[in-house]
């Protein structure tokens, strides 16, 4: 008997097909991966599971009894826990309080804070974590906040629980951890659901694998008979070739140089005496963990923040500490941001608006101080078809596409205006392995063509198997930098946890 | 844009352009003066209905004359001084009304716009001077309405018998702007307290609103401070002030406009009452009996539109100074006595016009 | 602030519910929560409606008043829908159309002498300055202090008010005549009128061109795009080298300027001078105005002309169906109630479905 069996589900958007006749069913004490491309349905499905949507067709049971579940509250009370990619915590309060909250302990009427630490501290210890309840959660890291949510489904008496791409925000020490934790779970004979697109993590940790595509079962394997490349072909339904490592081979002079970079944010200094540079022809990784500067070196070599001290030079031109990101961007200094939704893209309006974010300005698609709709609209169709972004027109709302697709609006837009520099944050981030797979093509090919690149990533495979170079950043500092293959990966480690290895310098 | 929505907006639009003018030529029958009673329209002033002053006053006698005089009236409450010219031309336009009605300065000029362009329809404005063929014009004589206060006050002064009366000779009058209607009102005022008592002092104060009733309340307690013991308001809502101060300071007050006793019946003895229902009723009357005449009528004491009143005060006057107010009164009906124009006029016709 | 931007817009545009039955549906639902109202009051729901007709569209003078009372709320909502495109909350239209009136009563009644096709457009533009620089300042005070735009408006609408009120009490004062208000302007300073008896002027075609001219920035123009990113993303907006804060300040100043036309309107075609507090609130109303077409633009035109129409049927009915004017208002605010937020009207529709069903 199956923890969970669905057979059959479909579900239909106006307009769309999102699940067609899925079956997917798992273990007691199993941990159980779901693997997909963005849009292939995975989190639909699981929404389904999880009582937020209603599907069209097709049965549920769990443990042997079929259910309708028609909400989250439904589903909790059948043992089906989600931990969402954000985090639903409130920051000023305590662990305890945030784990019981909507099951309180009570005394008479009131909340029993004593009865609530001790019951979480009783809980935490079941499972190995090591917390104090009375910790406020605004204190703890990403990777104990995730903790946290766990704890809260766990506190609900959940026995299947969902985590959806749990390790897209962690470090890949915290990843480490996660496992640790997923296995003694499994062993306590919980069944987890893992939504993920990153194959070696599934690899690492599942039992099994589910695979969807556009909506249908493509197949359930067990990771011992198969391997990355065949789940990515797998998914995406085609061969992909992943993590090759593509080292240029025409490295020219210097065309970007940042030195004495400082910047302060009030006493402290977010960035200290930074140099780098990039040569024509390759691209530079910055490796760190998250919060040590990177963010802050993103904005500065963006012109979004003005450094304390800085010298900057493109080619032979200097640019002013004071100049805003409006100069930077004529310099030829592209900017792939962080965050698409945040700083990349206006969701709600056009692709074909969005495709002249930031070069809105230029001679191009303006005579007379009049858009040339026409020239603009033809140059939006023509980034659809070159980045082969997914859409009915260039018409519609940046935001009704996909994740892969939006970034490729944004790394069309960049790459189309053929600048010199591209400073590329993230360039990857929560998008599918196919999208994921032509971005880096891109990049690349973009390389070779002799210009440069500044990838920062928190997806250190993504770095190393792209970088020419890597700057390794650790509190706001350069602690080392040097050729990628001659750092190991225990190297990395090290160094981006503030430790030191002998010959840094290499 | 948004080519959906627009045209979605233009579609109802238009129907609703086209439901409403169907409507409205089925519905046009809801009454448009198909009876032979005289029809009278009322604009009222921005403040509307409610405002327990001008606007109740001025619909309270319309209430009467509907009874009495079996006429029918309609009114309107403009939002803003723009809206006037607009109220006056739809009930010029409407055709179905034998006197349109205005009240107040503040729609004069409006008036005067639409007076002119139907020169067929009989207007009346009251409080205001318009000169036009077709408009009676009604003000009130601001000197007559509060001599008698004054006469009031200059004898009520030197009773020390009253509770709050001081031994000073000393009287005061607060207005709320500076303007030629208000010192009209002063003239008034100064003008009756000096034919009856030549050596009181009488101070005045000036708000500069009509809706500050902590300044009126600084002015006047300072007032008292100096000795007056009796002080008339004639400044709008910053009046309460003035009566607020009364109380604190152990003085008396006294109102204007309608009878403003009941306030505060301890302190106010009287107020320079202004009959604004008679006026519009007798307005009325005379359009009824097909007296109404244009032009302009000055509206005084001999008509009964202005007085005193003592009405609803807790405070007893003697009969004495009753009988010698009403006796000045009667020289004013009669026209024995005629009133001063300005204040630099009162020295002069104090001497012309000793005490009988 | 910003996350009321989203809410608003979020309120207003709900995309893919709004069709045209459910935008008629509103309109009817709130004639007859309007109905309702009236009845319980003690007034029948049809002689106000009537009436309301009767004063909007039932005859040409009717229809004309219509069209008059329309043009400032049409330029009022114009100035709200542009700020809120630009990320703002401009609640200070009222101001801003007191300044612009009084800036146009100014100019158009103490400079002498030049022909109307000079001295028009000078008002005009003095009216549209001072109607934006006073906005403007929110701008900027925005930007440089981070003060909340929707605080300072509100404030400043009280000082323009007041401040205004002073100058045509005092030095101002048109000295004859007891009225509160500045002497009146030249011949050559008034818009012209289409008929000599009614007071619709040419002020509801400078509204259209207004329009018209706000429409070719918006969807043409770099500036037009700028403002659009910015109000619906501010840090993409910076990311993509946009001044923000230009922008903030010049899209209050655009907003201003409108709202400062539509109060010269008042003035050239209406009053022909400024009179203390000649405005019932036709900036205020601008917020509805605005609110009923989702910000759009183009499509307030219509929606101040059906408010102008309400505005107009409120006149009749008081004289005709001794109904207090108040009450008229409620029908307005019950219309942007239902119009601005389907999502109610749709679910009031299922309660009566799902009792169909039973």
């Amino acid at each position: 008997m199956n923890a969970v069996e669905m057979h059959g589900i479909s579900k239909e958007f106006p307009g769309v097909k999102a699940l067609d006749n899925v079956d997917f069913s798992i273990n007691k004490g199993e941990i159980h991966a779901l693997l997909g491309e963005n849009g292939a349905g995975k989190s639909t499905l699981m929404k389904v599971l999880y009582g937020m949507h209603q599907p069209n067709m097709g049965t549920i049971s769990i443990k042997g009894k079929d259910v309708r579940i028609n909400s989250p509250i439904e589903a909790i009370k059948l043992g089906i826990g989600m931990v969402h990619q954000h985090f639903m915590l409130v920051p000023v309060l305590t662990i305890a309080e945030n784990i019981v909250a909507g099951a309180e302990p009570k005394n008479g009427l009131f909340f029993d804070l004593h009865k609530a630490i001790s019951e979480v501290d009783k809980l935490a210890k079941d499972v190995g974590f090591t917390i104090d309840p009375r910790k406020k959660v605004e204190e703890l890291s990403v990777g104990e906040r995730q903790r946290i949510e766990i704890l809260k489904a766990l506190y609900r008496g959940v026995e299947i629980l969902i985590l959806d791409e749990p390790t897209a925000v962690l470090t890949p020490l915290e990843v480490k951890e996660l496992f640790t934790t997923l296995r003694q779970l499994k062993q306590k004979g919980m069944s987890i659901i893992l939504i993920t697109h990153k194959l070696h993590e599934i690899m690492e940790v599942s039992d099994k694998v589910t695979v969807l595509r556009d909506g249908k079962t493509i197949g359930t394997v067990l990771p011992k008979d198969t391997s990355a490349n065949e789940l990515a072909n797998m998914m995406v339904g085609r061969e992909v070739k992943m993590g090759v490592k593509c080292r240029s081979t025409n490295v020219g002079d210097k065309l970007f140089e940042v030195q004495n970079l400082c910047l302060k944010n009030g006493d402290r200094f977010c960035l200290k005496d930074i140099n780098l540079y990039l040569r024509k022809g390759e691209i530079l990784g910055i490796a760190g963990v998250e919060g040590n500067g990177q963010t802050e070196l993103i904005e500065v070599l963006t012109g979004l923040r003005k450094p304390d001290k800085m010298c900057l030079k493109i080619g032979e031109h200097e640019i002013s500490n004071n100049a805003g990101a409006d100069e930077f961007i004529k310099s030829g200094i592209g900017h792939i941001p962080e965050d698409r939704g945040e700083r990349g893209l206006v969701l709600d309006m056009s692709i074909k608006n969005n495709c002249i974010l930031g070069y809105h300005r230029i001679n191009r698609f303006i005579k007379k101080g009049i858009f040339l709709n026409n020239v603009i609209g033809k140059y939006a169709r023509h980034l659809i078809k070159t980045f082969k972004i997914k859409a009915v027109n260039e018409e519609i709302h940046v935001g009704t596409l996909s994740g892969g697709n939006q970034q490729k609006v944004i790394i069309g837009r960049i790459f189309a205006q053929n600048p010199e520099v591209v400073i590329a944050a993230q360039p990857t981030r929560g998008v599918d392995v196919g999208a994921i797979e032509y971005i880096h093509h891109k990049m690349i090919e973009f390389r070779d063509e002799g210009k440069a690149i500044l990838l920062i990533s928190a997806d250190l495979d993504e770095i190393k198997s792209l970088s020419d170079r890597i700057v390794i950043l650790y509190k706001g500092c350069v602690v080392a930098q040097g050729v990628t293959d001659d750092f190991t990966d225990t190297d990395l480690g090290i160094l981006m946890t503030g430790g030191k290895i002998s010959n840094e310098e290499r | 844009m948004n080519s959906k929505i627009f045209k979605k907006v233009v579609v109802v639009f238009l129907i609703a352009v086209i439901v409403t003018s169907l409507a409205g030529c089925g519905g046009k029958s809801i009454d448009m003066g198909e009876s032979d009673a005289i029809r009278i329209g009322i604009v009222l002033t921005t403040q509307g209905l409610g405002d327990k002053n001008f606007n109740d006053m001025a619909y309270g006698a319309l209430q009467r004359a509907e009874e009495e005089l079996s006429i029918e009236f309609d009114y309107s409450e403009p939002r803003s001084n723009g809206d006037f010219e607009v109220y006056f031309r739809e009930f010029a336009q409407s055709g179905s009304y034998d006197l349109i009605l205005a009240l107040g300065y503040e729609s004069s000029e409006a008036l005067k716009k639409v007076a002119d362009e139907f020169p067929q329809q009989k207007f009346t404005i009251v409080d205001a001077k318009v000169e036009c063929e077709n408009v009676s014009s009604i003000f009130k004589n601001f000197e007559e309405q509060t001599f008698l206060s004054g006469v009031l006050a200059g004898l009520t002064t030197k009773d020390t018998s009253l509770e709050n009366i001081n031994s000073e000779n000393t009287v005061g009058i607060v207005i709320g702007a500076d303007s030629p209607l208000l010192r009209s009102a002063m003239t008034g005022f100064t003008a009756g307290v000096k034919y009856i008592n030549r050596d009181a002092e009488i101070l005045t104060g000036i708000v500069g609103s009509w809706s500050d009733p902590g300044k009126a309340k600084e002015i006047s307690t300072s007032m008292y401070e100096r000795g007056a013991d009796i002080i008339l308001q004639a400044a709008g809502g910053s009046g309460l002030g003035v009566f607020n101060a009364a109380e604190t300071a152990n003085g008396y007050a006294m109102g204007t406009g309608a009878n403003q006793n009941h306030i505060k019946p301890d302190q106010i003895i009287a107020t320079a009452t202004y009959n604004l229902p008679k006026i519009v009723f007798d307005e009325v009357k005379l359009l009824t009996e097909d007296k109404w005449e244009a032009g302009l009528h000055t509206w005084g004491i001999k008509q009964d539109a202005v007085g005193y009143s003592v009405e609803d005060s807790n405070v007893k006057l003697s009969p004495e100074i009753i009988e010698k107010v009403e006796e000045v009164k009667q020289l004013v009906v009669s026209d024995e006595l005629s009133l001063p124009k300005t204040l630099e006029d009162i020295d002069e016709w104090l001497k012309n016009n000793p005490v009988k | 602030m910003k996350s009321n931007v989203k809410i608003l817009d979020k309120l207003y545009a709900a995309k893919g519910i709004s069709n045209t039955i459910v935008l008629f549906l509103s309109l009817i639902l709130a004639l007859i929560v309007g109905g309702v109202f009236f009845l319980a009051n003690g007034y029948s729901p049809i002689d106000a409606y009537a009436a309301i007709f009767i004063g909007a569209f039932g005859s040409f003078p009717a229809f004309i008043m219509t069209l008059t009372q329309a043009t400032p709320l049409i330029f009022s909502g114009l100035a709200f829908a542009v700020a809120i495109r630009g990320g703002m909350l401009n609640v200070g239209t009222e101001g801003q159309l007191f300044i612009g009136a009084f800036a146009a009563a100014i100019v158009g009644a103490y400079i002498k002498g030049c022909p109307a096709y000079i001295h028009i457009p000078l008002v005009l533009l003095a009216a549209a300055i001072a109607g934006g620089l006073w906005a403007a300042l929110v701008g900027f005070l925005k930007v440089r202090f981070g003060s909340n735009e929707v605080i300072t408006t509100i404030m400043l609408n009280f000082v323009a008010i007041n401040l205004t009120g002073y100058l045509v009490n005092y030095p101002l004062k048109n000295p004859e005549g007891m009225m509160a208000q500045t002497k009146p302007i030249f011949d050559s300073a008034k818009l012209p009128r289409f008929f000599s008896q009614y007071q619709l002027s040419a002020a509801i075609l400078l509204a259209a061109l207004t329009i018209a001219v706000i429409a070719f920035i918006f969807y043409k123009t770099p500036l037009g795009y700028e403002i659009e990113v910015t109000g619906k993303n501010k840090r993409a907006a910076e990311t993509a080298g946009i001044k923000i804060d230009r922008v903030v300040i010049i899209t209050m100043f655009i907003s201003g300027a409108i709202a400062g036309l539509g109060g010269a309107g008042q003035v050239m075609g209406i009053n022909h001078s400024f009179i203390d507090g000649f405005s019932p609130g036709y900036g205020f109303e601008g917020v509805a105005v605005s609110a009923l077409v989702a910000n759009n633009p183009v499509l307030t035109f219509f929606s101040g002309i059906l408010f102008g129409a309400i505005k107009a049927g409120a006149i009749t009915v008081n004289r005709i169906a001794h109904i207090p004017m108040d009450f008229v208002f409620v029908i307005q605010a019950l219309v942007v109630i239902f119009v601005a937020s389907p999502k109610l009207v749709g679910s009031i529709l299922n309660i009566f479905k799902k009792k169909g069903d039973k």
